[in-house]
């Protein structure tokens, strides 16, 4: 895949400079880590932090995302998806983020561009402001053990869920869910501790043998998480 | 060097070369254009029918009929009349405000903005957007020039862009907020874009700006710079028993509007015995140069101390913000400071500013 090298794209991630190997592809019109040269380690950690998506919070958004033709969670700290890979995340009474790493970054730029100021409901800046991790893994719960406090098994955090929480002592979300139809944890931390929650999670990952990946490996389906 | 939960550059080049760095960047900002990141400084998004009330309760300023497209400046004090923050309000819309907050005081404006509006339940949203803009501030009477290469949408004229207005447009190819403001005392432009074209926007002005020398500075030498224009900076200039009239900040503070946090007991101080004032003083190139915390004596008597000191390579003088007597506080009158514990250094009350006066070159 042909893309601008990262260090002269517009939009860079906040980890650009830790992927100095990796071979760029254009996903969404930026530059995403297509794939790194592989170790016999299992690719288990993605940054997906130029991937497309926005927030909305406000009286009127629970309205608007409806409008735009998504379901949204009953509840706060759920998700709630539609089949055609994009999913709602409810952070607060009004609060809304809409992920759509599956999606073309245009169509969520259209549905972003709908919304109405003036219908009380406002952008969050949850594209810009926080950074986004995948970690894809069978054993994705005992890593996650290591560095927060939150019981992530399956039987106690169910697909869907959504935690605000600490990760190696930095706030974060944690999203329980699947994309490219393997569970996944999405993690989303402040952007400017980027750097330092990605290196906190490599650690954890390093004694299960599993290391960094591209694109290319998380949309290849690996044995998905038992209840560990 | 730290700044807050920061890490930001003090200057640019060897440790060891501090102040050759900094005289060099100062001289550049002066004489042509410097570019610094500013992307630490707290960023609040305020949104709704109720934003320019909430505005109203929250800062000391009056902000009802802050004009679109006009810049304000902030000042935060707490309930005991203390400022404990500052920052530049921008209005993009009726009901559309984003607020400026110092770096390390960013989470505490946020949490107080919460905390009163669990109280008075107005419509307005409030959202910490510290992390999701990038910002630099581009100045030097040579700044326009450079930044006319690379905007879009957006008349840079004096007249259709004056001091204190702020735009939204297109610098870079990336959709940008623009604001003029002079911390540093020069025509210059603060450039808030999304994080994540933050580096982008950087290289392209470092590009535009090449060809006549644009200068990368830090920090340090924004003190410097600001400290030569009399700008004070909260938590260095100020402490925990710092009121606007201490600061000579009366003219941020609106004494006809019915409340804003803090109100009772700024008018309070504000007519009570003052204790202290926060003055301007200058000493000759080559006297010892007092640090941050050195003492104001009055004979035996511990009067204040320096809060901001650096040697000003535009007006060959050393220069500094202190904290003295109210019957030291005069301009013209002179006051003692101990440098490290032994010297004895007599400084001069200044007139402030030190550098431009007459406010011209940030207005050019």
């Amino acid at each position: 895949m042909i893309a601008i090298p990262p260090w002269l794209a517009r939009r860079r991630s906040p980890l650009y400079r830790k992927f100095k190997d990796a071979e760029y592809g254009s996903v969404g019109g930026q530059p995403q880590v297509w794939s790194i040269p592989r170790s016999d380690a299992t690719p288990a950690l993605f940054d997906l932090s130029l991937m497309p998506r926005f927030g909305v919070r406000g009286r009127g958004s629970a309205d608007y995302l409806r409008g735009l033709g998504l379901s949204l969670p009953e509840k706060i700290n759920m998700t709630s998806a539609d089949q055609d890979g994009r999913w709602v995340a409810r952070l607060g009474t009004t609060e809304y983020w809409v992920l759509g790493a599956t999606v073309d970054a245009d169509y969520l730029d259209v549905m972003r561009g709908l919304r109405d100021p003036d219908a009380g409901c406002y952008p969050v800046p949850c594209d810009e402001g926080r950074a986004w991790f995948v970690v894809r893994h069978p054993a994705k719960s005992p890593m996650m053990a290591k560095v927060c406090g939150v019981d992530l098994r399956p039987a106690a955090f169910p697909l869907g869920s959504l935690a605000q929480t600490s990760i190696a002592r930095m706030n974060a979300v944690v999203i329980h869910h699947t994309l490219f139809k393997q569970e996944v944890f999405s993690i989303f931390c402040d952007v400017a501790a980027a750097d330092y929650l990605w290196g906190a999670l490599e650690d954890a990952l390093d004694e299960f043998g599993a290391t960094v990946g591209g694109l290319v490996d998380l949309v290849q389906v690996e044995e998905t998480e038992g209840n560990t | 060097m730290p700044a807050g939960l920061w890490q930001r550059p003090a200057f640019y080049g060897p440790a060891s070369e501090r102040e050759t760095c900094m005289q060099r960047e100062s001289l550049a900002v002066r004489q042509g254009v410097g570019l610094i990141d500013i992307s630490t400084l707290g960023g609040i998004e305020l949104y709704g029918p109720d934003a320019a009330e909430f505005m109203n309760r929250i800062y000391t300023f009056a902000f009802l009929k802050q004009p679109l497209g006009k810049t304000r400046y902030v000042v935060l004090t707490n309930e005991q009349g203390v400022v404990i923050d500052d920052g530049v309000a921008c209005r993009f819309s009726d009901e559309h405000y984003y607020v400026s907050a110092t770096t390390t005081g960013v989470d505490r404006v946020f949490q107080e903005m919460l905390r009163w509006n669990a109280q008075w339940r107005l419509d307005v949203e409030i959202v910490n957007a510290t992390s999701a803009f990038a910002a630099v501030n581009i100045a030097g009477p040579r700044s326009r020039e450079v930044l006319q290469k690379v905007v879009n949408g957006i008349d840079l004229s004096p007249g259709a862009f004056p001091y204190l207005a702020c735009r939204q447009g297109i610098v870079a190819d990336i959709p940008a907020r623009l604001m003029r403001v002079g911390f540093v005392g020069e025509l210059g432009y603060e450039i808030h874009v999304p994080s994540s074209n933050g580096e982008a926007l950087w290289d392209a002005l470092m590009s535009a700006g090449h060809d006549i020398g644009i200068q990368p500075f830090g920090v340090e030498t924004q003190r410097l710079l600001r400290l030569e224009k009399g700008h004070i900076i909260v938590g260095q200039d100020t402490d925990g028993m710092s009121h606007p009239a201490e600061l000579s900040l009366e003219w941020a503070v609106s004494t006809k509007k019915p409340f804003f946090i803090g109100k009772r007991s700024v008018a309070y101080l504000a007519q009570s015995e003052q204790r202290r004032k926060l003055v301007g003083f200058t000493l000759p190139a080559n006297s010892p140069k007092p640090k941050e915390g050195h003492l104001v004596l009055d004979k035996d008597q511990i009067n204040g101390n320096v809060t901001s000191c650096e040697y000003s390579p535009i007006l060959d003088k050393i220069i500094g913000l202190a904290y003295v007597a109210p019957h030291q506080s005069r301009v013209g009158e002179n006051f003692d400071i101990r440098v490290d514990g032994k010297t004895i250094v007599t400084a001069e009350v200044s007139e402030m500013p030190f550098y431009d006066p007459d406010d011209q070159r940030q207005e050019l």
